[in-house]
């Protein structure tokens, strides 16, 4: 094979992703090393690894990393069995199967943000029906009232969005178990369970790790949601690393802290990345990767 | 008996499910065709209203028009860009047996990972410093740090599962490599190129983060103008909220429901 | 067996040759990279760090509160002559004397814009009542007369913030007129990025609208002004005072009259509270802003100040927070402040904690509350525009008898000695970036001239200018509300934001993150307080103050 082509067919991607993907790293890393607030000083002042050592050593930028990583193990909990159980409901054909489908692909084209307003308008104390049925029960429903009230509605949000996801990334997976074995699973007596365990489950490791990885990673750096519908929490509670990371950007301007907490951020999921597959690869499930 | 039984308990669940799924889309939808005293007093769950003229004035009167013309822009720019460049390179990256094959899929595939915060910053100072702050250019360019990968990875699966004695008899009569990309691999591959492009459309239209900073007076987009509208600190109009809301969904549920049997297929990562 | 190790082993040293090979190729690509990158590093850490070089034409101004009067005599012929200042210590602010403008030159926007019709220029402000009432009004008119093409950009506070601050530091001229609130006038003016009006207007007469003479504004142009030379950076567009207002409606069904300390703030909440019981719907005791930002804000704008805690509590001599330093932030006045606001919360409706900055006069025009001590008067501006049929009434906000002795005793214009409340309010500046300051300054002189800022003055009650305030005074709205009576009589008694460079800095990071750990409960008063006067005095140390 001609060496020279495929050299053309993927420079244009791999100098689009140099540009916008690595280049740019490389100020944002000078400017970790600086105590640069635009609004307070105008020259950045050199302090060496000063802002990684308050990274590590701060306690509250623990806690917004410690709430992103509970966000994500409790949306994964809840989430992956779920959107599992969906898949399985719709394995079989029958009539109306697809209309169902279609009905739970709708929350996938939602945007992010849309899904933030969308879930104000449903959980506001004034304007949303489901404080509206909860006061009916005598319960106040005020979902910024504290932190655990703003983690359950940032949860339900997300699960509503995502399970779909989860349900209809398993489903081809599913749909192709070839029968038969499962027919010879049951002649042999085996419940249900025991062939989702040792049947079922072990033929769709594939998808289901990816989605869980890709699943991991995206609540990871979410966003857009909670920025609407909390924008941080009561107080700062549910501030996530990523809507603290934005604040010290935008707000108060805090270039140098941003840069090193945005490039430890990007570290960690690099570093996430890399496990994941290398887990992957030791089990041999990862074909060509 | 046992058959009907869970049969029926089946669609019991799933109804409860669809239903769960599809109420916050119609409540957005109701709740953008009432005016906002119904909306912040006794709003019931039927439909009561439909005031067709809050589209009309958020769409027309106040111009909102342009904003939904500056995220077709955006959107379509990219996701074309992003085809371009990524199909003859999904194509290398399958059938070439490179050595460095393996870390390069790597290393795009991460940056899907990438949190999208955390490029913020990254993408600002270079945005910048190409004086593209503000421009077209400089988003589409922003948001190919995670189209890419996602079409990428989407097109090496289409493209892996086409048999490859097509293309090898194609080559030994004497087609150039380029000419079994155009000629043989891009019609056979066409429902993955569809799917991916219809998919980096999709999280173009929908992206939110980069357009907060990186977009101008004169590109700014529907799902940043959406965000000012439910953030404003003096007095949130609800009614204008769901209106934008919709006008956010509504292109991409329309192309949901057109292209759905792809785009399921299109979400099915790994290599079934 | 054997074979298969053999394989193994063949087919591991394959893989390694093969990585190695990879190892190589990759190392390749992250050298080239690292080369490419280390030159774009050195270039873009060096942008990064001169983007900031902006010309400075103004000298550092935080570190002490130097005073002086500056007597200066404008005549209309566009000279600005500034007489030597004298050093006694007043005020930061000068004061001028006020000559009624005679025109002596006819001055017509079409002529002046001539040479800039077809340009467009960019503003971008906070989407307030008073700006969208110039939008509505005051813009169509603009664009009709001079040509000039005007990209309005409303947007939230915070946005506003953000777009401004990035174009002024990346210095790439995206916006020509922005909005400049009075306490980011001095960040703004610490980093050199707006442009000099007064010069501005010397070195361009022809572009100088008589009109929009700059003794008019109210003393709240101050706040706009170089201390040291005299010379303003913005042309104020909406100025209004943070204070008590209450349905004067639900007053009169109690009997009962407005209170003047916090203690009878308190008793005639809990007596709304009560009554409110009966009514249908529901009234409750009193409410405030508290969602997010601008919680902090409530405290630093009213609470603190009308509880003789003024200055955010920072002590502009000595720029420290904490009482041992000499700061009055941990002080017991700010405890009380506090205790006060406790008592109020639980009178509050439930959903106070979702009140914006305008949620609590929301709420007060739905009859939910009957007033509130420390609210916007734009948005009461706002709520009589919807509904005329309104009654609402202002006064002085509720004081404590200290605040109040130290607020009378104080000259008028040495206002952060002692205030009762935040005069709000921002301006149009033109940043330095600015690639159409000639447009722009067109459009920022039409936007406050005398004509136009009665719109904001009527519209929003923010009046910016004297002659329109005299115009106001005694008008139906001034007899409604007592507003206009208020400002012309009184507004000496508030201040704007203290002269911090680092506000945004100061109050997104320590007040937001502490004043909510306070009212959430989570730390004691005290400890909350001495822990956030000591993080800002860390910080405010590292900064070199």
């Amino acid at each position: 094979m001609n060496q020279k082509y495929p050299l053309f067919f993927l420079l244009p991607t791999i100098i689009v992703l140099l540009l916008v993907g690595i280049i740019p790293l490389f100020p944002v890393l000078w400017n970790s090393f600086h105590f640069y607030i635009v609004a307070a000083r105008p020259s950045p002042i050199f302090k060496g690894l000063d802002n990684y050592r308050n990274i590590v050593s701060n306690p509250e930028i623990g806690y917004y990393f410690g709430v992103t990583l509970l966000l994500t193990a409790v949306c994964l909990l809840i989430q992956i069995p779920l959107g599992l159980a969906i898949a399985l409901m719709l394995v079989r054909r029958f009539k109306g199967r697809d209309f169902f489908q279609v009905l739970f692909a709708l929350p996938l084209g939602v945007a992010p943000i849309a899904v933030g307003t969308i879930w104000t308008l449903i959980l506001r104390p004034e304007i949303g029906p489901i404080p509206k049925i909860l006061s009916l029960f005598g319960i106040n429903f005020n979902y910024m009232s504290s932190f655990w009230s703003a983690f359950t509605a940032i949860v339900l949000m997300n699960t509503w969005r995502w399970t779909p996801f989860i349900a209809l990334a398993l489903l081809p997976a599913l749909v192709s178990i070839p029968p038969d074995i499962l027919d010879a699973c049951k002649v042999d007596g085996a419940t249900y369970r025991q062939v989702f365990r040792h049947v079922v489950l072990p033929l769709i490791k594939t998808p289901l790790l990816t989605v869980i990885f890709i699943r991991f990673m995206d609540t990871f750096s979410i966003f857009d949601e909670i920025w609407i519908l909390t924008g941080g929490g009561p107080g700062w509670s549910t501030r996530t690393v990523s809507i603290d990371i934005v604040r010290r950007v935008i707000f108060e301007t805090d270039y140098g802290m941003g840069s090193a907490l945005s490039l430890i951020m990007l570290y960690i999921t690099i570093t996430i990345c890399w496990l994941m597959i290398a887990i992957l690869k030791r089990g041999n499930l990862v074909g060509e990767l | 008996m046992r058959r009907i039984a869970s049969l029926v308990m089946l669609i019991i669940g799933l109804t409860i499910l669809a239903v769960f799924a599809v109420f916050p889309i119609y409540w957005a939808i109701v709740c953008s065709l009432r005016p906002r005293a119904e909306i912040v007093g006794e709003a019931p769950l039927y439909p009561t209203s439909f005031r067709i003229e809050n589209y009309y004035h958020v769409f027309v009167r106040w111009k909102y028009y342009e904003y939904v013309l500056n995220s077709f822009i955006v959107a379509t720019g990219n996701s074309l860009l992003v085809l371009a460049i990524t199909i003859p390179a999904a194509y290398a990256l399958t059938r070439f047996r490179l050595r460095s094959s393996r870390h390069l899929l790597f290393w795009i595939l991460t940056n899907r990972m990438a949190p999208p915060a955390a490029f913020l910053l990254p993408l600002y100072v270079l945005t910048s410093f190409l004086k593209l702050a503000g421009t077209y250019l400089g988003l589409i360019l922003a948001y190919c740090v995670f189209n890419i990968p996602l079409s990428i990875w989407l097109l090496v699966a289409a493209i892996e599962s086409i048999p490859k004695e097509v293309e090898e008899a194609s080559m030994l009569d004497g087609l150039s490599p380029l000419g079994v990309l155009f000629r043989i691999v891009l019609p056979l591959a066409r429902p993955g190129i569809v799917t991916a492009g219809l998919l980096t459309w999709l999280f173009a239209w929908n992206h939110y983060i980069f357009g907060m900073i990186l977009a101008g007076p004169g590109t700014k987009l529907m799902t940043v103008a959406l965000g000012d509208f439910a953030l404003t600190t003096v007095g949130i109009e609800w009614e204008y909220v769901a209106t934008m809301t919709v006008g956010t969904i509504i292109p991409v549920l329309i192309i949901l429901l057109i292209v759905r049997r792809a785009l399921v297929a299109g979400f099915a990562f790994g290599k079934i | 067996m054997k074979n298969s190790k053999k394989i193994n082993n063949g087919e591991a040293f394959l893989k390694r040759k093969m990585s190695r090979r990879g190892a190589l190729s990759t190392a390749a690509k992250v050298a080239i990279g690292v080369v490419v990158a280390g030159v774009v590093a050195g270039v873009g850490g060096y942008y990064a760090g001169s983007a900031a070089a902006a010309p400075t034409t103004i000298r550092e101004t935080v570190k002490e509160t130097v005073t002086m009067t500056v007597p200066t005599t404008v005549t209309k012929t566009e000279t600005v002559t500034v007489t030597a200042p004298t050093a006694t210590v007043t005020t930061p602010t000068p004061t001028v004397t006020v000559t009624p403008p005679t025109p002596t030159r006819v001055f017509s926007y079409k002529e002046a814009a001539r040479p800039y019709r077809g340009t467009t220029i960019r503003v971008v402000t906070e989407n307030t009542p008073p700006a969208v009432a110039l939008k509505e009004e005051v813009l169509p008119k603009f664009e009709e007369e001079t040509g000039i093409h005007v990209e309005w950009e409303a947007v939230s506070w915070g946005d506003m913030y953000a777009k401004e601050i990035t174009d002024m530091e990346a210095g790439t001229g995206v916006y020509d007129a922005i909005y400049v609130e009075q306490d980011i006038i001095y960040t703004y003016l610490g980093r050199g990025w707006l442009t000099d009006l007064t010069l501005f207007a010397q070195r361009n007469p022809g572009l100088v609208d008589p009109m929009c003479d700059v003794e008019d504004f109210t003393s709240f142009a101050d706040a706009f002004k170089d201390p040291v030379t005299g010379h303003i950076y913005g042309y104020p567009y909406e100025a209004f005072l943070k204070t008590y207002w209450y349905r004067e409606d639900y007053y009169e069904a109690l009997g009962v009259k407005p209170a003047k300390t916090w203690e009878e703030f308190i008793e005639l909440s809990r007596k709304f509270f009560e009554w409110g019981k009966t009514r249908e719907p529901r009234v409750y005791g009193c409410g405030f802003q508290m969602i997010g930002i601008t919680l902090p804000y409530l405290f630093v704008e009213g609470f603190f100040p009308a509880h003789g805690v003024y200055t955010w509590g920072i002590s502009l001599e000595k720029m420290r927070a904490s009482v041992e330093k000499g700061g009055t932030l941990n002080s017991s006045r700010a405890i009380k402040a506090f205790e006060d606001f406790f008592a109020l919360r639980e009178l509050a409706p439930p959903e106070v904690e979702t009140f914006s900055w305008g949620g609590n006069v929301d709420a007060m025009a739905a009859g939910r509350t009957p007033h509130g001590p420390c609210e916007y008067s734009e948005s009461a501006g706002a709520a009589l525009r919807d509904n005329p049929a309104l009654r609402i009434r202002c006064t002085l906000p509720p004081l404590t008898p200290d605040a109040e002795k130290e607020v009378l005793a104080r000259p008028k214009t040495d206002y952060w000695k002692a205030y009762v409340g935040y005069y709000d309010g921002g301006a149009f500046g033109i940043p330095y970036s600015s690639k159409n300051k000639e447009a722009a300054f067109l459009f920022i002189q039409y936007m406050t001239n005398r004509e136009n800022a009665m719109v904001t003055a009527t519209k929003a009650f923010a009046p910016t200018r004297k002659s329109v305030l005299d115009k106001l005074v005694g008008s139906d709205i001034d007899k409604k509300t007592g507003y206009f009576s208020l400002v012309k009589e009184k507004d000496w008694m508030w201040a704007p934001a203290p002269p911090f460079r680092e506000h945004k800095l100061l109050i997104e990071r320590f007040y937001d993150k502490w004043i909510h750990k306070i009212v959430a409960k989570e730390v004691g008063i005290k400890e909350g307080l001495d822990a956030l006067a000591k993080e800002i005095d860390d910080m405010l140390e590292a900064l070199g103050y």
